[in-house]
């Protein structure tokens, strides 16, 4: 099995492909800026979709923080080939 | 449409239109407290019951945690969202008169009998013609009311012999036995409010509310077929005579045994008078 090598650039790249998470709360909010409304946000809005969207968004809010905890206590990786010259100054 | 509003409508377009902002603005509309329960661990340790109450419905409740923020969007004051979460949480059968009580843990009623208790015969003076079937008398002892040893002994084999007897009356009769003598292994049912104080009460998570849900739900079902169970007795005297003949039987079997053995099941055969089934003997502990 060859090495896989991740640079930064190849992260960078990785991460611009993910497409942009689509949740309920934002297509009701793309399809309520089509028509003039009052307010900022959407209205007459059925009650069951109301909960299915705030059900979601909460989960992905949940999801999201979990996500960045575990990254926060990712260990740090030791770049031994890498050297950097400015460090001595 | 006035430059304001033309402004505004171009200000959603735009943030519709870039996935960050669209994101943020559904936050702001469907999640306006995400933040306040960004630690797991904080569940309304600071007294502040209104937080703790907004962070179970939106764990648990999405249903109520919409309605509530649409309150809110509608100008509804803090004091009417509480009293809408009050009664949101009571209509899923958990007890809640008022929010200050949420930081406890999810309160349980106790319908539970303290048949030494004269209070208790005052709140239900329709038991005491089922409790003087097994020689307690309220009316005697107006402030301690004396229970003879076997008195639980004798209710229990009753409830048990009645449990999966085929009339529909005699069950409720057995519901009555087990609510009176403390042994339908439902806790709210079983036990008083002093007793039920002693334990640890369930935190606000969603099994433990569909737990408490569950319990509170068979306890009003077990209630009601008790109350069925005394309006059993106080309809069919017969029912009622074959009670004392039978307890009586039971205390005077209890009687012969030695004292370490009163504990044990009486094993008494009791005969019940016919009511709508025709079947007329049930045996007490054939084993």
């Amino acid at each position: 099995m060859g090495q896989v090598t991740l640079t930064l650039t190849s992260l960078r790249d990785c991460l611009a492909q993910v497409e942009p998470v689509t949740l309920l709360g934002m297509e009701l909010l793309k399809q309520g800026s089509l028509h003039p409304q009052v307010g900022w946000f959407p209205t007459g809005i059925a009650r069951s979709q109301m909960i299915e969207a705030v059900t979601e968004l909460v989960g992905y809010t949940r999801r999201s923080a979990y996500a960045a905890t575990q990254i926060s206590h990712l260990a740090a990786v030791p770049l031994t080939s890498l050297q950097l010259m400015e460090y001595g100054l | 449409m006035s430059y304001l509003l033309e402004a505004q409508q171009l200000l959603i377009v735009g943030m519709s239109a870039d996935p960050v902002l669209c994101l943020t603005n559904a936050v702001a509309w469907l999640d306006p407290f995400w933040d306040e329960f960004a630690d797991e661990d904080d569940y309304g340790e600071d007294g502040d019951t209104l937080s703790l109450a907004l962070r179970v419905v939106r764990d648990s409740f999405p249903d109520i945690y919409v309605q509530v923020i649409e309150r809110l969007r509608n100008g509804s004051s803090w004091e009417e969202v509480e009293r809408l979460l009050c009664s949101e949480i009571e209509k899923l059968g958990i007890p809640l008169e008022n929010l200050e009580f949420m930081p406890y843990g999810i309160p349980m009623p106790a319908y539970g009998v303290a048949l030494e208790d004269p209070e208790f015969y005052q709140s239900h003076p329709d038991v005491i013609p089922v409790v003087q079937a097994f020689g307690i008398d309220p009316a005697a002892h107006p402030y301690q009311v004396e229970v003879p040893e076997c008195a639980h002994i004798a209710g229990q084999s009753i409830a048990a012999s009645l449990e999966d007897h085929p009339d529909e009356g005699y069950r409720n009769l057995s519901w009555l036995m087990q609510w009176l003598f403390s042994c339908s292994g439902n806790s709210t049912i079983d036990f008083d409010y002093e007793t039920m104080c002693e334990f640890q009460p369930l935190s606000w998570e969603q099994e433990n509310i569909d737990f408490a849900a569950a319990i509170i739900h068979e306890a009003d079902e077990i209630i009601s077929y008790a109350l069925n169970g005394l309006k059993f007795l106080q309809t069919h005297s017969s029912v009622l005579t074959a009670l004392h003949t039978n307890v009586r039987r039971i205390y005077k079997a209890i009687s012969k045994r030695p004292k370490e053995k009163r504990n044990d099941n009486p094993r008494v055969r009791c005969v019940w008078p016919s009511v709508a089934s025709g079947i007329d003997r049930t045996t007490l502990a054939c084993a």
